[in-house]
């Protein structure tokens, strides 16, 4: 913007004095405040849950909720405008560097997502199926934009999928597109802090320091905003914005994350800075310890050893007891519990608005963590390739179940049905041919009938250069099972030397597989409606725990090389080819009007003609290049005044 | 290199052989036996075929299919460049007419003199028609006083008791302007009231046109420097004292010419077109408005607006009133934690923490985020284009976009004011404005302030005082923005009203067309050039067709426009100058003419030759050896033949 | 039909069997040398497959080939032994037909049996076991050459056209049999019968038998049609025939649902029905008609995939925007010299189907050996031109080398990955100089014969 010369306008009093009248005529009275449920809400809260291998997740979650109306107070413009110019009704943005790693820090406490960046966005059924590929692509660019990252690549046809069950939250076509190789940094963050109202300069933004965050094990970014559209007469929509940041780092610096012994932490020794107060626009903002139940009961486990049996009125406090203690105490203590099911995981709540330099610390009691190891994963998946190199292979998705019965946070989606679903989405870009006929079932190793587990399934075949092979299958499998995985083969094709990337022999990827659970309850957590409500503030994050963890698991994805051809040589090959064409030819026309009798003229002349010819066409092809080509003409031109034949006056 | 393999692979017959056979040959030549066509005939389908195509792979070239002629031969399709035939000459001619003869709206000024002349009175009113204009012409900065510059008409009217009729006129009028009926004139004041009453009876006159405005010239008790009332329509009012006199048409022509150049016929002066471009508008004639509400520390108390009633109170008047000239859009949001640079020191004097207007270029922080959305959502949908030329947002397109930043201090800075370093004056309205970006204003609302820490009741409203303050700076920057005076201006002899809730009068309105209509014309006359010479430049350019189709588009509404001004109809006028500008903008501007890689020919050449260069040279020399020696045959049978029958004979 | 060739019938099928038998086929159903995105099983089993979900074969780019195909594959296709069934038997019924017009034409059968040479021709045997569909274009190929030969004009035509419905190419032999329906089969046959009398100048009985109207295996007799006649019932036949195929490939898509968007017949109508699906993506990937799928895919040459011919990577380094050119210009070649061809030796349409067979092979986007296979078949029917041929031994030792040469280069690029892409190139390279080469050379012997022909023929005349 020009800040150049700058006028200073003193008005005429008059000009001020006779709009005066209408300031009268305009706002006659102070006009009645608005209800209050139609007011913006914008609520921050940060999860805050020791790992067992002394890492510690820092989960921040905002979210903003508007009616709808035109002009906004706290929902940022620019996803207003977002949702106003396209019409899509969901659409759900995550930037990801590193790996949730299952081995060590256990299930995630929200849904971990894929290496690099991943757009979902669900359109309206009522849009034109015409028009979907320009409203993903206008919706592709605007999200580059909008958070300085190359999504716009997801814009060409072969990158989506459209996948038909995986994501069956709401009715409306689906389009899932992944850039398994973009890489995430801090000109991600900035622009999403800027949809904060308070930035990062307040509120619990305030704590991101930069370099804790990109020297984080696991680091993901997400924006998921939620569009119902309102009548278009009152020129808006509401609105549900969803802003999450996802970290895994050591527990407190300079100590090196490969000792297992986990280390004491408080909020300021990891972030670098405690919390600058509560953003003042903010209806609400918590924070949450939650205390991973192992732990809690180990706890209890211990105190019940030391305390004697007879000891008079203790109680137990899950955050301070004889295993470990949190400073300060917590505004109140919750219990979790996870889709119905009482866990116990405790929960401590703090208000930050309440005490503004919150510093909540945690540190152990006795020495090492209490024997407290890693809990089996509810459920992981893979995808690899079988030997991928040769003119075959094959691809395998493997989803396995390691603690499966052990998980007490989710026993009943096993134990009442015998079966247990799961939905797979897994997309395969067409230079990787998959034969659909060659798909086999392995469960626990051995084969099984793919017709009787496949319930339900949607095969998108490849299409070259246009659409990627996208399996989407619902299978049912024996509950016992504690491993299955579908095997493919495919073929690699051959690309153009133009359609390879520019690093061809890192090899391509194949996206990582999406497995979701559909008889388990999947609902988002929170809903607009619920946010509504204007009376009490809820807390969004707590709602969001409570439901279903594993709404989706995503496994990594892999590479696959491709035979790529020679880049360095279209010319040669051009003239190789062309000369085993041009014998074609000219021996076939030779061969064809040859004639067993001589001609009038006796060899020699014949012999003297060819080499005329010869030489005449070696003239003619000089000429044509000095023609075609200044450069080769200038140097001839210099050769000969060199020489001296030719006298060029410069003047 | 095919030649010289057939030869190696080709069996050599024996030397007896080849006489043999030549002997034989002779013979059958001598015996009058016409040659054979047989390797002619081979030769000949070969060059056929490759001179014709055959028509086999259509669905290979689908995209030059239908460019090129039906005979052309298939492989000339696969290699051409296609684009449409530009309309160059007529672009040259057009542009070179608007250079030679700008565009310019007509101005038309009647002037109604209550009371009867006498006879000698009207040559002289004839004179002063004339002087009215010729002065009007210079005033406006013409060297050459011709009508041929610009279309301008006086016309003085004499409104008897009875009757009305045209005493005089100088310059062109409109053809077919009926004179008008005659009424009598009340107005005695110069407010607000009067002057609406009296724009009743000028519409019944049917004089309430864009372009032609009405000069009233009262009989009755005047000073002897008459002051022009000037009302926010198009028509003032003067009052005189024996008008037909000499003296009184004298003052009356200054009176007139003052109106004239000051403020009616402004906008038609030889550099319209540069106030044009200088109008901050973007060439689709968009203009984006964001307010922003900007709290600088929202942790002791934040205030938010309820826009949507700003807007139509107060916002929605002013910009119905300017639609013509532009298509504004608003859009508003709040922002916190927007702290200033700018350093203020509390001065007694003023109670005020004070903001030196030398330090205002500073004030505007980069970090606040006023910067608005539209642009990362406006993008050209290439597929959209493939099939129509729909209006696209390229960046040249996307609307202007004018900032109006209200800024609320932090509570410890309360009251913040602005003052100009020179005279230590504190600014009245406590705003500035930026050039082409905006204006900023700054209030100090007030709130029971209760410092007990645990009241989190931090937000507020603003008050209806607030609302008008910010309205007025509106309207007041915007009007300076365009180029007009904050408020309505007024020179010795013209005394004018404010025009209130619009903001805008009839007449600024006015102005503002003509300059964009002149403006318009010229870039598109421009852009239209540009865009030929780019294309005689670059032969291989390739070029979509629906281009060429927005280039005549552009091309006949900027012709239209020049035909609708001629005719003096300002309406049409500016619809076709302001179309044919978006259109031709568009057509230069469009991503596929921008976005083009063409091969030199060097390279066709090192693609082309390696296959046809042996191919066609072998199939030449085959085709001369055949034709040679078929007409050896033919001629040497022929010449038997005729000696046989001779001999016969 | 001797009972010999029986033998060696049985002992060709036992080794395809046997080779099938000891898990040759999963090898080979691979190679590139064998199976061409047109013609390789695994696509027809997938094309099955997707059938089987209810889906157009032709969804994605799952499969090009005909659409009967499937229906012949249909009930085996998932059997590794099975599958290959109908391959061996197209491999024996052609076997039969070359041994057969071998006989009629009073070759001496023996060791040098045509039909033989074609059933244990490695290369037959690989590109059977292989699953490549070629060996049944090969059939038709020869069905239509047969019935040429004893002027069996219905089957003639039906052969041509279902040769042209599987591979397209075969399209072209069409001129020269429109020729020989034209002049009519003696004249044509002379150069065969020719080089019988011309080897050994007794046994003059089958030779003149030859020329006595053909025994038909119904055994009616009746003069050959020739001329105009003949000629025009041969083009209403072959028109005939190929609207039956694609009225009964249009039957046997009939039940896909994504078919019925697309036209009933020749899919003008279709294609401008389902261009308003150009850009949704849920039809991006949807079914095609089956010409476009098929002989469009043959025509803009979209599968890169390498291959013994001269197009995979021409395409794969050349300019996007010169592919169009050159794919025209890579196709009209195999047409170039058809039409010289006719002009310069008229009378011998068998020899330019030959020859047509070897362009063919030359210049099919997608070729696979056993196209290499047709003509070789087809040689040992002119053993004049073997007569007049040059150089056996470089050519064949050339072969050789090219075909231990070419595996070869593909194991060290793509398995082994120490060599690139331009080593199998270069092989491809050669291998299509070689096929110049005889083609060249055959021509040469072709013409020099011819000639030799008229002027006995004007000697007879003389005497």
């Amino acid at each position: 913007m020009a800040r150049t010369a700058i006028a200073t306008a003193f008005l005429r009093v008059a000009f001020l004095a006779l709009l005066t009248v209408y300031a009268a005529l305009g706002f006659t009275a102070e006009h009645p405040k608005q209800a209050h449920g139609d007011r913006e809400r914008f609520e921050e809260e940060l999860l805050i849950k020791p790992l067992p291998d002394g890492h510690v997740l820092l989960h921040f979650h905002f979210t903003h909720w508007t009616p709808a109306k035109k002009h906004h107070q706290l929902f940022p413009r620019a996803a207003d405008q977002l949702s106003q110019a396209l019409d899509f009704e969901e659409a759900e943005v995550s930037f990801t560097r590193g790996r949730w790693d299952n081995r060590r820090w256990g299930d995630p406490a929200v849904p971990a997502k894929p290496m690099g960046a991943e757009l979902i966005a669900r359109f309206p059924s009522s849009l034109a199926a015409p028009e979907l590929p320009s409203a993903w692509g206008n919706l592709t660019h605007a999200f580059s934009g909008l958070l300085c990252s190359s999504l716009n690549f997801l814009e060409r046809s072969e990158m989506v999928a459209l996948p038909e069950f995986v994501f069956k939250r709401e009715a409306g076509s689906w389009v899932h597109g992944l850039l398994p190789k973009e890489a995430v940094c801090t000109e991600n963050l900035t622009p999403w802090l800027k949809l904060l109202p308070c930035g990062d300069s307040h509120g619990l933004a305030a704590l991101m320091d930069r370099h804790v965050l990109y020297s984080a094990d696991y680091h993901s970014l997400h924006t998921h905003i939620e569009v119902t559209r309102g009548h278009p007469s009152n020129g808006g929509n509401e609105q549900l914005l969803t802003q999450t940041l996802t970290l895994v780092v050591r527990g407190s610096h300079g100590m090196s994350s490969l000792s297992a012994r986990p280390s004491n932490w408080s909020l300021s020794s990891i972030m670098a800075s405690p919390p600058k107060g509560a953003c003042a626009v903010a209806s609400q903002s918590q924070v949450y310890v939650q205390i991973p139940g192992q732990l809690v009961d180990r706890a209890k486990g211990v105190e019940e050893v030391d305390t004697v049996p007879g000891g008079g009125d203790h109680t137990f406090s899950a955050h301070n007891n004889a295993l470990y203690i949190v400073d300060p105490a917590p505004n109140k203590t919750l219990k979790l519990t996870t889709m119905g099911v009482a866990t116990s995981d405790a929960i401590l709540v703090y208000d930050l608005e309440v005490n503004s330099s919150l510093d909540p610390a945690f540190s152990w009691r006795v020495a090492g963590n209490g024997g407290w190891e890693p809990r089996g994963v509810q459920c992981e998946v893979h995808t690899y390739i079988r030997n991928g190199q040769g003119e075959s292979g094959g691809l395998v998705v493997e989803v396995g179940w390691t603690g499966a019965g052990s998980a007490p946070s989710r026993p009943r989606g096993l134990l009442r049905h015998e079966l247990k679903k799961l939905c797979l989405l897994q997309t395969v870009p067409w230079f990787v041919r998959v034969w659909i006929h060659t798909m086999r079932m392995l469960v626990d190793g051995q084969d099984y009938p793919t017709a009787r587990a496949v319930y339900k399934h949607m095969l998108g075949m490849s299409q070259d250069r246009k659409a990627p092979a996208m399996l989407e299958l619902c299978l049912q499998v024996p509950a016992t099972a504690s491993s299955m995985a579908i095997t493919v083969d495919f073929t690699p094709a051959f690309l153009s030397v133009t359609e390879h990337p520019p690093d061809a022999h890192r090899g391509f990827d194949i996206p990582p597989a999406l497995v979701t659970f559909p008889d388990e309850d999947d609902s988002t957590g929170v809903r607009a409606e619920d946010l509504k409500k204007p009376s009490e503030s809820i807390q969004v994050l707590l709602q969001l725990l409570q439901h279903s963890q594993r709404k989706y698991v995503y496994s990594q994805g892999t590479l696959v090389s491709l035979a790529t051809p020679d880049f360095s040589m279209p010319y040669n090959v051009c003239c190789l080819t062309s000369t085993v064409l041009a014998i074609y030819i000219g021996a076939m026309l030779k061969a064809l009007v040859k004639r067993t009798d001589a001609d009038e003229t006796n060899e020699g002349r014949e012999w003297r003609k060819r080499l005329a010819g010869g030489v005449l066409l070696m003239i003619l092809m000089m000429c044509w290049v000095l023609y075609m080509d200044p450069e080769t003409r200038a140097q001839l031109v210099q050769w000969l005044t060199d020489v001296g034949i030719l006298h060029v006056q410069t003047n | 290199m095919g030649l010289l393999s057939t030869l190696r692979l080709s069996r050599r017959p024996t030397a007896q052989q080849r006489q043999k056979e030549e002997r034989r040959y002779n013979e059958l030549a001598k015996a009058g036996k016409p040659p054979g066509t047989k390797r002619l005939c081979v030769i000949l389908s070969v060059v056929l075929f490759v001179v014709m195509g055959a028509d086999v792979v259509d669905e290979c070239n689908k995209r030059n299919a239908m460019k090129e002629p039906r005979c052309v031969p298939v492989w000339w399709r696969t290699t051409s460049v296609f684009r449409p035939t530009l309309p160059i000459q007529r672009i040259e001619s057009w542009a070179e007419s608007i250079a030679a003869r700008p565009l310019r709206l007509p101005v038309y000024l009647e002037i109604w003199i209550e009371g009867v002349g006498t006879a000698d009175a009207f040559d002289s009113v004839q004179k002063c028609a004339w002087d009215i204009h010729n002065r009007t012409l210079e005033g406006m900065g013409y060297k050459t006083i011709t009508q041929k510059v610009f279309p301008l008409g006086i016309r003085i009217v004499q409104c008897g008791t009875l009757d009305c009729k045209t005493v005089a006129s100088a310059g062109d009028f409109l053809p077919g302007r009926s004179e008008g009926p005659c009424f009598n004139i009340s107005q005695s004041t110069c407010d607000n009231s009067s002057d609406d009453a009296l724009l009743g009876s000028i519409e019944r006159a049917g004089r309430a046109v864009l372009g032609s405005y009405v000069l009233i010239v009262r009989n009755g008790q005047g000073s002897s420097a008459p002051k022009v009332c000037m009302g926010k329509y198009r028509h003032a009012v003067a009052h005189m004292v024996d008008p037909w006199s000499r003296g009184a048409l004298q003052s009356l022509a200054s009176i007139a010419v003052d109106l004239l150049v000051h403020h009616w016929g402004q906008g038609s002066g030889p550099n319209a077109e540069k106030q044009g471009g200088q109008l901050p508008v973007s060439p689709a004639s968009q203009v984006l408005m964001s307010f922003s509400l900007c709290n600088a520390n929202p942790n002791d108390g934040y205030w938010t607006w309820d826009f949507d009633r700003f807007e139509e109170t107060w916002l929605r008047p002013v910009l119905v009133s300017i639609e013509a000239v532009m298509n504004v859009d608003v859009e508003s949001q709040v922002l916190y934690h927007t702290s200033t640079d700018v350093k203020t020191k509390y001065v007694r004097v003023q109670h005020a923490h004070v903001v030196k207007a030398s330090a205002l270029p500073f004030f505007v922080s980069s970090e606040w985020q006023l910067d608005s959305g539209r642009t990362v959502t406006s993008r050209n949908d290439r597929r959209e284009i493939n099939r129509t030329h729909t209006a696209h947002l390229s960046s040249v397109l996307s609307p202007v976009v004018l900032h109006w930043v209200v800024f609320i201090p932090p509570s410890n800075r309360r009251p913040m004011r602005i003052v100009d370093d020179t005279t230590g004056h504190a600014s009245k309205t406590n705003a500035f404005k930026i050039p082409s970006w905006g204006g900023v204003l700054i209030i100090n609302p007030s709130k029971a302030v209760n410092e007990s820490a645990a009241d989190r009741q931090l937000h507020h409203d603003l008050e209806a005082v607030h609302y008008w303050e910010i309205a007025a700076v509106f309207v007041a920057q915007l009007r300076g923005l365009l180029g007009l005076p904050e408020t309505p201006k007024a020179t010795d002899s013209v005394q004018s009203l404010p025009s209130e809730v619009r903001g805008f009068a009839d007449w600024e309105v006015d102005v503002l067309l003509r300059q964009r209509a002149a403006a318009d014309v010229k870039a598109c006359a421009d852009t239209l050039v540009a865009l030929a010479r780019v294309m005689q430049k670059l032969p291989n350019l390739e070029m979509p067709n629906f281009i060429g189709a927005q280039v005549v588009e552009a091309l006949t509404a900027g012709e239209s426009a020049v035909k609708a001004a001629a005719a003096g109809d300002y309406a049409l006028a500016v619809l076709s100058t302001r179309r044919a500008r978006r259109l031709a903008e568009e057509a230069f501007t469009h991503p596929s003419i921008l976005t083009q890689l063409n091969f030199p020919d060097q390279h066709k050449v090192a693609i082309y030759i390696p296959l046809f260069l042996p191919a066609l040279v072998a199939v030449a020399a085959a085709l001369t050896s055949e034709v040679t020696r078929f007409l050896k045959r033919r001629s040497v049978s022929a010449a038997w033949r005729n000696a046989h029958r001779s001999s016969a004979g | 039909m001797a009972g010999i060739l029986d033998r060696r019938i049985w002992c060709g099928v036992a080794l395809r069997t046997l080779l099938a038998g000891l898990g040759a086929a999963p090898r080979l159903v691979g190679r590139v040398e064998i199976a061409s995105p047109l013609s390789s099983l695994v696509r027809v089993r997938e094309g099955l497959a997707l059938g089987d979900q209810g889906l157009s074969p032709y969804t994605g780019d799952a499969y090009h080939g005909p659409p009967l195909a499937l229906s012949v594959f249909s009930g085996v296709a998932r059997h590794p032994l099975w599958s290959l069934a109908p391959l061996i038997a197209a491999d024996v019924a052609s076997a039969a037909l070359l041994s057969r017009l071998a006989q009629l034409w009073g070759l001496s059968p023996g060791w040098k049996s045509a039909g033989v040479l074609y059933l244990l021709n490695p290369l037959t045997v690989l590109a059977c076991v292989g699953g490549s569909l070629g060996s049944i274009e090969n059939l038709l190929v020869y069905v239509s050459i047969y019935g040429g030969a004893t002027s069996n004009i219905p089957l003639c035509a039906f052969g041509l056209a279902a040769a042209a419905y599987w591979g397209l190419h075969p399209l072209l032999l069409m001129l020269p049999l429109c020729q020989l329906m034209y002049i009519g089969v003696e004249p044509a046959t002379v150069i065969c019968i020719h080089g019988l009398t011309g080897g050994s100048a007794h046994q003059p009985a089958e030779g003149l038998s030859r020329f006595s109207p053909v025994p038909t295996a119904r055994g009616r007799e009746k003069p050959p049609r020739k001329g105009w006649p003949g000629l025009l019932l041969f083009l209403c036949y072959v028109a005939f025939w190929i609207a039956f195929l694609c009225v009964l490939s249009e039957v046997a898509l009939r039940k896909f649902k994504e078919h019925s968007c697309r036209s009933w017949v020749l899919g003008i109508r279709g294609s401008a029905e389902c261009a308003e699906h150009a850009d949704d993506w849920r039809y991006r990937s949807a079914a095609k008609h089956w010409m476009a799928e098929t002989y469009g895919f043959m025509l803009r040459v979209e599968d890169l995939t390498p291959n013994i011919g001269l197009f995979w990577y021409f395409f794969t380094e050349m300019f996007d925007n010169f592919r169009s050119f050159f794919i025209f210009v890579f196709h009209s070649l195999s047409v170039l010299f058809l039409v010289p061809m006719m002009v310069r030796m008229p009378e011998q349409p068998l020899v330019i189907a030959v020859l047509q067979c070897i362009i063919n092979a030359l210049f099919k986007p997608y070729p696979t050996i056993s196209d290499i296979a047709l003509y070789m078949g087809l040689l040992p029917l002119f053993p004049v031109l073997m007569r007049h041929f040059q150089w056996w031994f470089f050519m064949c030792n050339s072969f050789l080398l090219l075909a231990v040469l070419g595996p070869a280069m593909w194991h060290q690029w793509i398995q082994v990955g120490s060599a690139n892409s331009n080593f199998f190139y270069s092989i491809t390279l050669l291998l299509a100089i070689w096929q110049v080469v005889l083609l060249v050379m055959l021509v040469d012997a072709a013409l020099s014969k011819g000639q030799n022909l008229e002027k006995e023929s004007q000697k007879t005349k003389a005497e």
